[in-house]
């Protein structure tokens, strides 16, 4: 009697407990952000949720070829570069109309960037343009724009790629779009559906009318283990960026789902704190100034490992800032650096340091031994620190490993710079060392290792600073190639930042979803969402 | 039910010896990296296996032992002390004095007190070592843990003041000193013990989470909240069912607790 | 008669006092917790090289000097139901916490329900004489719903398609089984139970009239108090569930240091706290005059 009871009670309990769960649409896309949107707005986009929209339902006149690398004509049906770098003459499509149907003209592409490149905007794509003086917009005839820029911008395409026209004349605003899919509903915390866009202009090779798909949820999750559950059940399409853990359990069940798509431009980096004002003690600043202890330590690291154990083989010991995943700029000749514990402990001798019932102490007598911040809440990480830890430990150096939720690490390493060391993973979007100035001038804000110097403190930042500004300054692709060959060697050299593993991007993808090609950019499985498609199984 | 106790007793004596002796019980150490043996199934020199980085998993789960058998019943003792001094003067003196009290309960149960901890990592040195970190993120969890028990136990408090007994020693001339501590806290018993065998596991698992904001028990020292909370992985718990040990220790050990701490009608 | 109204008015002005007087200062106490902590207006995006080092993204607010100043400057707007804007969501508080209460509510209200009633019977079914499998089984879940961390239960949940609210039963359920199981069981050794049952007098009516009547003050005041566990708990267990509520919103507000949101979110649950406790206790008063 007991039972029947309870059992009753177990089936009202799922009752009211229960949630409805949609039916899945066909032709709907479904996939997850991690968080919402902070903006609508395409041209105040700066973080990956709002950008995610914006790939998807902004039309921008060039855009970036995610599978060859190479801009493409997108409304511009073609492009022309003045020799000075100063002047893009544009030929726009002609007969396009935005989601709403206002007909799409140059007069669009004009507003578009004086809107852009208003100060009290404050749009941080604009920004990028304002770096060398005003940008001004010409307009000669319904279908011809001409830009006009300050100085040269090499590589200005991947800068286009990110300007998403907007309607002059439209009353929907940012809401008219000339993109694949247009935003339906958003409901804060739960969901953004795109529909798509019935004035797309896209057909495919038999003429038939872009994007197949009919729509796209996201859904916003920002729980990876639960994003895997309700991939496994079918509720969502796929998945990007999984770790390596989960990718082998889904591999070993369903290996047509789960794909290794190759390396990814993730780099997950180590450095010190080499601020001069830093609260630190002045002996520490001496260890983490010398490039002949960062090399050491550099060399004590076992990369092997981290690729083997935490990322289970899926991963690359890395070398430098771009991996090969980075066709254009990656530098084969740099190799990474081999694990070998006994040079390493050799050249901290040499360099006065001396090992005493297996504690390193320094010139001074100063035992060595630092922290290691990390963000916290990223398995991966926390277990690549636990082995550097380890082998740190064969050298005689103590290692405590902190970690930090986001805010506070971000204030350490850019506001207070109390820290010894900090383990990170580089946000490599831009495929393009002009996306990196910050990193590499002396003066930027993300010089994590010493950021915002008034000048260069040491020969090599000063050289970097020099090269980095003249591969700005030139159209040349083989010149710019040289000059920024040369930065990377340098930081092989100097080791400023210790470059550990490059990941490889693994990615889920149910068999249904046609047309699927990972991609290391941006947005790396849906860049060709237009022509996704889900086709009927008959199944259903 | 006296045999039932003793041997929840002995169990936990048991546990608490092991922690204590974990580097004779198990030759490796808990930090030792076996990185060619990484997720090991148990085997004769690994009895509960290896994790990701080829830790001995025993070794791990011994030395974690030693940190939290000590200090979350210590905390929890802390914790339940608080509740029950504010609980009883709230409840022994009433009025205005007992309002005030529970709304300062409310106010710390309302407040976001992890900001609080994140300014007290910010505040201690990095480098500070793994003993005193866990001693203050307990001592942390003891000094503000406490609010959810203050009104139960005012609550029990106001009810045993009108109770008869406590007339019939009023009668008797027993003085308030005396009534409050021996008589009205001794019927507080079964409230307190279910408030502490609460606070354990509570605080257990507060400290792993604890871990994630650079408080509490760091690599590589081990502790039950950071080794339970590697099961939240179930796909590689259902493949290696040994790594729910520290999970079913802790429930053993609650329950060695419940029966000892618990009224002796236990078996009734 | 007069007198009766006017202190009665004056006994309930007094407490909205005490009851608003509250609420701010936990809101006060959110407000200056916020500030102090490390990471505040810090910008989420710092890192990205490509926004790192722009004017416009860089410029975030300084720590105002004053933190009594600002507070109060947040209350006379708030006198004018405006909770300001959300650093990290660019959009008005209120319409915030309007949007997401309801889920909440819901969650909140289902989790307790569920965990209360299922926690008191089985606590109730435990003290019968031949219930020892009952007990046995109750004591045991809820040992092991107390050791397991929070995501795999809201893992549990998700893959039973269950919702937020589940996980917060699984929180409420052992602290209300094993508070009422010790009430009650305590409750049966007590005098005019055991001459009760020396009486002959049935067990259904020993337990339900004798021993649990007499516990209820004590059920009540762990009632209230549990509203606020409830809350606490519907913060983790949305953000592993990822529903759309208001503790969900906590932790993103939480991890993005956004003061105006957090103070919204404490002066919610801060009211509510106390509302259910004071209702929890005036039921209890209630009780006490009437038995007496």
């Amino acid at each position: 009697m007991m039972r029947i009871r309870d059992v009753a009670v177990a089936f009202a309990l799922l009752g009211v407990f229960g949630q409805s769960i949609r039916a899945e649409g066909d032709g709907q896309l479904r996939l997850c952000l991690r968080h919402d949107p902070k903006t609508f707005d395409p041209l105040l986009v700066q973080e990956e949720s709002s950008e995610a929209i914006r790939y998807l339902t902004g039309g921008v006149l060039v855009r970036m070829n995610r599978s060859t690398q190479k801009p493409e004509p997108e409304l511009a049906a073609s492009w022309k570069i003045s020799p000075s770098g100063r002047r893009i003459d544009f030929q726009l499509r002609p007969g396009l109309r935005f989601s709403d149907g206002t007909p799409f003209s140059a007069e669009d592409v004009a507003f578009t960037f004086r809107r852009m490149m208003d100060p009290a905007l404050r749009s941080p794509i604009g920004d990028l343009f304002r770096a060398g003086g005003p940008v001004q917009v010409k307009v000669e005839g319904p279908a011809k724009a001409v830009l006009l820029l300050p100085g040269p911008i090499a590589g200005v395409e991947r800068l286009l790629d990110q300007v998403t026209i907007m309607s002059a004349h439209s009353a929907q605003k940012e809401r008219a779009v000339l993109g694949p899919f247009v935003v339906a509903e958003y409901k804060s915390g739960s969901h953004v559906l795109l529909k798509a866009n019935p004035n797309y202009w896209k057909r495919d090779s038999s003429g038939r009318k872009l994007p197949y798909l009919e729509s796209v949820r996201f859904d916003l999750q920002s729980n990876r283990d639960l994003e895997t559950l309700r991939f496994r059940r079918g509720e969502l399409h796929m998945i990007h960026g999984l770790d390596a853990e989960t990718f082998e359990s889904l591999n070993s069940g369903s290996p047509q789902m789960a794909i290794d798509a190759g390396p990814s431009y993730d780099t997950e980096m180590l450095w010190f704190n080499q601020v001069a004002r830093a609260p630190i003690p002045s002996f520490k600043k001496a260890w983490f100034r010398s490039s002949a202890f960062r090399k050491a330590i550099s060399r004590a690291l076992n990369r092997e490992d981290i690729v083997r154990l935490v990322y289970r083989g899926h991963a690359q010991p890395a070398a430098g800032p771009y991996s090969s995943a980075n066709r254009l700029w990656f530098n084969g000749r740099i190799k990474p650096d081999s694990h070998a514990p006994e040079e390493a402990l050799r050249a901290l001798r040499a360099e006065g340091f001396r090992l005493n019932r297996e504690e390193l102490f320094d010139v001074s007598g100063n035992r060595v031994e630092l922290s290691l911040i990390t963000n916290a809440g990223n398995k991966s990480r926390a277990r690549i620190a636990s082995l550097i830890q380890d082998d740190l430990v064969k050298l005689g150096i103590r290692v405590s490993i902190v970690p930090l939720d986001f805010p506070s690490l971000i204030e350490r390493i850019t506001r207070t710079f109390s820290y010894d060391a900090c383990l990170l993973g580089l946000v490599n979007v831009d495929a393009d060392p002009n996306g990196q100035m910050n990193v590499w001038l002396s003066s930027g804000v993300s010089h994590q290792w010493n950021p915002g110097q008034p000048a260069p403190e040491t020969e090599w930042e000063a050289e970097i600073d020099r090269l980095m500004r003249s591969q700005a300054a030139t159209l040349d692709f083989a010149a710019r190639k040289r000059y920024f060959d040369r930065v990377q060697e340098i930081v092989a050299r100097e080791v400023p930042f210790i470059y550990l593993v490059s990941r490889n991007s693994l990615v889920a993808v149910s068999p249904r979803l046609k047309g699927v090609a990972p991609s290391p950019m941006f947005p790396q499985l849906y860049w060709n969402a237009e022509r996704l498609s889900l086709p009927n199984t008959g199944g259903r | 039910m006296t045999i039932l106790r003793k041997a929840a007793l002995a169990w936990l004596l048991l546990i608490f010896v092991l922690g204590l002796c974990a580097d004779w019980v198990v030759s490796s150490g808990y930090a030792q990296q076996f990185r060619e043996h990484a997720n090991a199934p148990p085997s004769h020199r690994f009895p509960l296996g290896t994790d990701e980085l080829g830790r001995d998993r025993l070794a791990r789960l011994l030395h974690g032992t030693r940190v939290s058998l000590l200090l979350a019943p210590a905390a929890a003792m802390a914790a339940t002390t608080i509740a029950l001094v504010l609980g009883v003067s709230a409840g022994y003196f009433g009025g205005g004095f007992a309002a005030a009290i529970l709304s300062c309960t409310d106010l710390v149960a309302s407040v976001p007190w992890l900001f609080l901890l994140l300014a007290v990592r910010a505040f201690l040195p990095l480098d500070v070592g793994p003993a005193v970190s866990v001693g203050i993120t307990f001592a942390l969890l003891g000094l503000f843990g406490w609010a959810s028990g203050v009104r139960l136990i005012n609550a029990c408090v106001a009810r045993a003041k009108d109770s008869d007994y406590v007339l019939q020693c009023r009668a008797a001339g027993c003085s308030n000193h005396r009534l409050l501590f021996v008589h009205i806290a001794s019927s507080l018993r079964p409230v307190l013990a279910a408030q502490f065998w609460l606070f354990i596991p509570h605080f257990l698992m507060a400290e792993a989470n604890l871990g994630v904001l650079g408080l509490g028990v760091t690599e590589p020292l081990p502790s039950w909240g950071n080794l339970i909370a590697e099961i939240q992985n179930v796909p590689a718990v259902l493949n290696a069912p040994w790594r729910l040990a520290p999970a079913l220790l802790l429930i053993l050990m609650l329950g060695g607790f419940q029966i000892v701490f618990a009224d002796k009608e236990i078996g009734r | 008669m007069d007198r009766g109204l006017t202190g009665l008015a004056l006994r309930t002005g007094r407490q909205t006092f005490v009851f608003l007087l509250s609420v701010f200062a936990a809101g006060f106490l959110a407000f200056s917790l916020v500030r102090l902590a490390p990471g505040f207006g810090i910008d989420e995006y710092a890192l990205d090289p490509r926004y790192a080092a722009l004017p416009g993204i860089r410029q975030t607010p300084e720590p105002g000097r004053n933190v009594v100043l600002a507070y109060l400057d947040f209350i006379r707007r708030l006198a004018q139901g405006d909770l300001g804007e959300s650093e990290i969501f660019g959009r008005p508080v209120t319409s915030l916490l309007n949007e997401r209460a309801a889920t909440t509510a819901r969650n909140v209200a289902v989790g307790l329900a569920a965990g209360s009633l299922g926690g008191l019977t089985f606590a109730l079914c435990g003290l019968f004489r031949l219930a020892f499998a009952i007990r046995l089984t109750a004591s045991v879940v809820a040992a092991a719903l107390l050791c397991v961390p929070s995501s795999l239960i809201a893992f549990g949940a998700v893959s039973l398609r269950l919702s937020a609210s589940f996980g917060i039963a699984a929180v409420v359920f052992p602290r209300i089984y094993r508070h009422s199981d010790n009430l009650l069981r305590a409750g049966l050794l007590r005098a005019h139970v055991l001459s009760a049952r020396a009486r002959g007098i049935g067990e259904f009516r020993i337990v339900f009239h004798h021993v649990f009547r007499n516990v209820l003050g004590p059920l009540l005041a762990l009632a209230g108090a549990t509203v606020n566990l409830a809350l606490s708990a519907a913060i983790p267990m949305e953000v592993l569930c990822d529903e759309a509520g208001l503790g969900q919103l906590a932790w993103r507000a939480a991890l993005g240091r956004d003061s105006k949101l957090i103070v919204g979110i404490t002066l919610i649950i801060a009211a509510v706290t106390l509302l259910s406790n004071r209702l929890a206790e005036l039921a209890g008063g209630t009780l006490r005059g009437r038995s007496a």
